[in-house]
């Protein structure tokens, strides 16, 4: 379940935004990328899930190549993708945002029972527009969403923006439980340096659509090195 | 009075057979068929052919859908595909399809009327006039078809599908959704339904390569007064406009309701879009 | 040489050549037959033409305007006789198609109407005419149509040079016209009609000039096709007709005049040949030709005729003082603005207030509102409750040319531009500050603002102005875009993510320009960013938008060390 990133290059159209990108997270590990608004974070993640092309390099996962193939074929080989934007259909109820989620026929019920459990809030409100939902719980929807289905890759951009501390704590707890319980490899966009080290075991820091730093958690002075070179 | 009423529900019913297979295709798929008269022209055709063949004319209720939707099955591939969210690309695209479509039957037809015979020529006896149970039949199926369609889009994990593509097909994709494969199903299923509304209505109107002109530019202005996308509201629609056009043309004259048919529509649609301005977004 | 140049610009003058010398070539039969009527609807097409190829406007029933005129003319003909008679079938076989135009241009521009709309509504009028005719047999022949009506008291020769001057007229006419000013805003219209309007122009009223003249080109086919033919019949102005026009139109070449008229003429005349060779056969190959023009060659034929002929259109620029409004504050009040979307709820009740000389940023998370704030207050986006005042004049629900005009202007997150059309061209509409151009000027000099000109130069914009704004690079696209909002000379101006994409250098050239505007210029500048860093750099005001609310708002210092901003929004990133 790992997830190996050569010579990466993507855009928008004819706008380069990733250049030159390398990356390796070995299975069940969790890596956080870091670095400043329009640095190439979520670029980075949404060329993983196929949502743009692959320019230049390859992606793997799992030793196989990630190019040419669409979203929804990405994400039945096990990848999860957590969109940073509030990714959810509006006009669906909470109900059926996780059932659009949910791939195999068999017992909905029960998952949605254990994909819920975590958020009572949400278990309140079922039957209500996703639309209708505050931000926060909007935020506890994705990740409800994001546990729903087994996956072997999660990638998660910003989760903990716009989100209140306790909540925070919670998402945390549960994405450390899934990581342990079934060596769900995690890859996270974050801003917040403090939560992406306190959680991770490796990290890369983009700026401009490089990756410009690299290192495991655990060194030395690692949160002072990464708020150097973004300082920069 | 009684007479009033079953031609407005005969007017409305078939308003909604030969509408609801385009509302489909452009609701899920952003795509604009203005082939779509031909679509129920061919529907209309291999009623006509099955027939010929000797076989009954409920048979080929079932086998118009069948021949309809493989053909587009085939079609889209070629040149749907390529349409998807373009709306003045496939309003010209679809536009020579039909062109295209129109001159095949006229190669292979001709150009003169070939009739299709009812499956029924019973009736009852109303006010001394004869009245069809075909027409009542097609009463029943818009009705099954209108109720099948609400439960489906509301009760199923298809209908779930489909409302999440049409809300937001790139994150459909992510989730999973073969977003393509939804697109052909809709276009096959849209165009099914089409050929079945073509069968439906041949022996009323009998099968000529032009007749789908009469029915494209109501089915368009239908699901424009009723909004893209929404079940009831083309419902809606179609029993407003198919009850006026056909109290008016008994009033006057049928040129008078089809008139009287685009103005309404124009109206009900400035209505709604005051309303739908808030809905819609410009930009993020 | 300066014919070179003369057929360079104009390689239609070879066709005219063409057109000249054919009856000597020709049978009589194709020349006062064929050619002749291939002409007329030669003018069809022109006319679908400028309503289509310039200004977007997708008629599917263009015959019904030209079938009206015919069957007007032949009416006057048939029963009224007078020395007046002639003249006065001309006059009224013009003014026809060009009031009924008129009349629905009215109904479809003015109505919150789309693209789909006007297709079906035109197709439906091109259904509904003949059975009109059909209705009133006394005046129309019914079934039977119009017959009898006197034909050209010409030879055949004579006949031919005659149609042909007319229509050399009208497309000359018609080619100063699009290549005017005016002509340059209907492509604006046709490109890219949410930036025309917010540079302040009245699309719906363009876009009606530009549907009545097409009825009035095509009112010149309608007088001369019933001396042509003697006879009309109630398909004339029906479906047939009209797709045949469309499909003419989209093979010979939309949007170039020229292109359409040769089509219809080239189609014309070989199909009567080959309808009697292989029936349906040639009608099914044109219709898979034009599905394929659609798809992968919408430039037609004549596009590839014109790209033996390149031209350059050149460009100068002149500054001038930036027309000074008055040196008083301006203030943009927000008061409780709500925005939603169905079930969804974006913006909850904002309330914020923007001043001139000021610069301000606003930043967020995304999908907290921000572009949706932008789009709210520039009228982009409908509001469901509350207020936006600008200089104590009510906004909400305004359009946004109206907004425009009053002195707000704004920039799209991704650069919104003409892209058919040049650089220059795309500046030029914009000094115009939705104001209609003359028919009779084609600008090449163009007047901007002091400060627009820096920017231009800054750009590096000022030596491509001859190159269309398609083949700009990403960051020269938000340059331009920056610079035609500046040419309406606003007073306030709201930036949506200015800075992305843009490398370093870039920023920083942006930020002190920018610095500069709100300084020199007295411009207010509400910017949505992203960049803290750069917002750190230029703000003198932030305010902070998370979940549809401003949080926070205030000077750097104390939004950067405000607590809640930092708990929701900045992490823990100091610098």
């Amino acid at each position: 379940m790992s997830l190996t990133i050569e010579g990466l290059a993507s855009g928008y159209g004819r706008t380069r935004a990733l250049w030159d990108v390398h990356l390796h997270l070995e299975s069940g590990h969790i890596g956080s990328l870091l670095g400043l608004n329009g640095a190439g974070k979520t670029t980075l993640l949404r060329t993983i899930m196929g949502l743009l092309p692959i320019q230049e390099g390859d992606i793997r996962f799992m030793g196989n190549s990630l190019k040419d193939l669409e979203a929804h074929s990405i994400a039945r080989k096990g990848i999860t993708y957590v969109p940073q934007d509030t990714a959810l259909f509006p006009d669906l109820t909470v109900e059926e945002n996780l059932k659009v989620a949910f791939r195999t026929k068999t017992d909905f019920d029960a998952a949605l029972k254990r994909a819920v459990e975590p958020f009572p809030v949400l278990a309140k409100r079922l039957k209500q527009h996703a639309g209708t939902l505050s931000g926060g719980e909007q935020k506890m929807l994705l990740l409800a969403r994001a546990l729903l289905v087994p996956s072997r890759l999660i990638l998660i951009d910003e989760v903990t923006e716009g989100v209140q501390p306790t909540a925070l704590e919670r998402f945390r707890t549960i994405l450390k439980a899934l990581n342990e319980k079934d060596h769900t490899t995690i890859l996270l966009v974050e801003q917040n340096i403090g939560f992406a080290l306190d959680f991770a075991d490796e990290y890369w820091v983009m700026k401009q659509g490089k990756i410009v730093l690299q290192g495991r958690v655990e060194d030395q002075d690692s949160r002072k090195i990464i708020e150097e070179t973004l300082a920069i | 009075m009684l007479f009033g009423v079953l031609n407005a529900a005969s007017a409305i019913s078939i308003l909604l057979v030969t509408t609801v297979g385009l509302a489909i295709i452009f609701g899920v798929m952003g795509v604009v068929n203005l082939a779509h008269g031909e679509f129920l022209m061919l529907g209309a055709y291999a009623s006509v052919i099955v027939t010929s063949l000797g076989f009954s004319p409920w048979l080929s209720l079932l086998l118009a859908p069948l021949m309809v939707g493989l053909l587009a099955v085939m079609i889209e591939p070629v040149l749907i595909r390529y349409l998807y969210g373009k709306t003045m690309e496939s309003i010209l695209a679809t536009w020579g399809l039909g062109i295209v479509l129109r001159q095949v039957v006229e190669l292979i037809f001709g150009t003169r009327h070939h009739e299709a015979p009812y499956p029924t020529n019973a009736g009852f006896a109303l006010q001394n006039v004869h009245y069809s149970y075909y027409r009542l039949f097609i009463m029943l199926v818009a009705v099954l078809l209108a109720l099948a369609l609400i439960w489906i889009q509301r009760k199923t994990d298809l209908g779930v599908i489909t409302r999440a593509v049409m809300d937001n097909p790139s994150l459909a994709s992510v989730l999973g959704i073969n977003v393509k494969r939804v697109y052909l199903s809709a276009f096959a299923v849209g165009s099914a339904i089409t050929g079945l509304g073509g069968a439906l209505v041949a022996p009323l109107v009998s099968a000529f390569p032009a007749m789908g002109l009469s029915f494209v530019t109501d089915s368009f202005l239908v699901i424009l007064a009723g909004g893209t996308g929404s079940l009831p509201g083309l419902i809606g629609s179609s029993a407003l406009l198919g009850a006026t056009d056909s109290i008016i043309s008994y009033l006057s004259d049928p040129v008078m309701g089809g008139i009287v048919f685009v103005i309404l529509a124009i109206v009900v649609m400035t209505l709604r879009s005051g309303r739908e301005l808030r809905e819609r977004t410009h930009s993020g | 040489m300066k014919i070179k140049r003369i057929i360079n610009e104009n390689p239609a003058l070879l066709f005219a050549v063409a057109g000249l010398i054919a009856p000597f070539f020709l049978s009589d039969y194709v020349v006062g037959d064929i050619l002749v009527k291939a002409m007329i609807f030669g003018l069809l097409a022109v006319s679908l033409d400028l309503a289509w190829g310039y200004t977007g406007i997708l008629s599917l029933g263009h015959a019904a305007f030209f079938g009206f005129g015919a069957y007007l003319m032949g009416i006057v003909l048939l029963n009224w006789s007078s020395p007046f008679t002639m003249p006065v079938a001309i006059i009224i076989g013009i003014l026809g198609p060009t009031l009924l135009a008129a009349l629905v241009g009215l109904v479809l521009f003015y109505t919150k109407t789309s693209e789909l709309y006007i297709a079906v509504f035109t197709l439906s009028l091109s259904i509904l005419f003949p059975q009109l005719l059909l209705r009133v047999p006394q005046w129309t022949g019914g079934l039977n149509g119009l017959s009898g009506i006197p034909l050209f008291p010409f030879s055949v020769k004579e006949k031919y040079y005659f149609v042909f001057s007319i229509v050399i007229v009208v497309i000359f006419v018609l080619f100063k016209i699009v290549r005017s000013d005016f002509g340059r805003l209907l492509i604006a219209v046709r490109d890219n009609e949410d930036r025309i309007r917010s540079l302040g122009f009245n699309t719906a009223f363009i876009r009606l000039i530009a549907f009545t003249l097409s009825g009035a080109v095509s009112g010149f086919a309608s007088v001369l096709f019933p001396p042509q033919n003697g006879f009309i019949s109630h398909s004339l102005p029906g479906f047939v007709t009209s797709t045949n026009a469309i499909v003419w139109t989209a093979i010979g070449g939309r949007g170039t005049l020229v292109g359409p008229f040769l089509g219809t003429v080239l189609i014309n005349w070989i199909s009567p040949l080959l309808n009697a060779q292989f029936p349906h056969l040639w009608q099914l190959f044109l219709g898979l030709i034009f599905i394929a023009v659609i798809i992968v060659f919408p430039g037609g034929i004549y596009s590839l005729v014109l790209r033996f002929f390149p031209v350059l259109k050149k460009f100068s620029l002149i500054p001038r003082a930036f027309t000074s409004r008055s040196e008083e504050m301006c203030v943009l009040a927000i008061k409780d603005l709500k925005v939603g979307y169905g079930s969804l709820e974006v913006l909850r009740g904002i309330n914020y207030e923007v001043r001139s000389k000021q610069l301000q940023c606003l930043i967020g998370p995304n999908g907290a509102g921000k572009s949706t704030l932008v789009g709210a207050i520039s009228g982009n986006i409908a509001p469901s409750a509350g207020q936006v005042l600008f200089g104590g004049i009510p906004l909400q629900r305004k359009s946004p040319q109206f907004i425009t005009r009053k002195g707000l202007a704004r920039t799209f997150q991704t650069a919104n531009l003409f892209d058919t059309l040049t650089v220059g061209e795309n500046i030029l509409l914009a000094t115009y500050r939705g104001n209609l151009p003359s028919i009779f000027h084609q600008t090449n000099c163009i007047q901007v603002p002091e400060s627009v000109n820096r920017i231009i130069e800054l750009s590096g914009l000022q030596d491509k102005l001859s190159i269309p704004a398609s083949l700009l690079g990403h960051g020269e696209r938000k340059w331009l875009e920056l610079i035609l909002v500046l040419c309406t000379e606003p007073r306030m101006v709201l930036l949506d993510e200015p800075t992305a994409g843009l490398t370093t250098a870039e920023r920083i050239e942006v930020g002190a320009l920018l610095k500069e505007l709100t300084q020199e210029a007295g411009l207010g500048l509400l910017l949505i960013e992203h960049d803290i860093d750069f917002v750190k750099s230029i703000a003198q005001e932030i305010a902070v938008l998370v979940d549809g609310i401003i949080i926070a708002s205030g000077s750097v210092e104390q939004v950067v060390n405000n607590p809640k901003v930092n708990e929701l929004y900045l992490g823990d990133i100091r610098s």
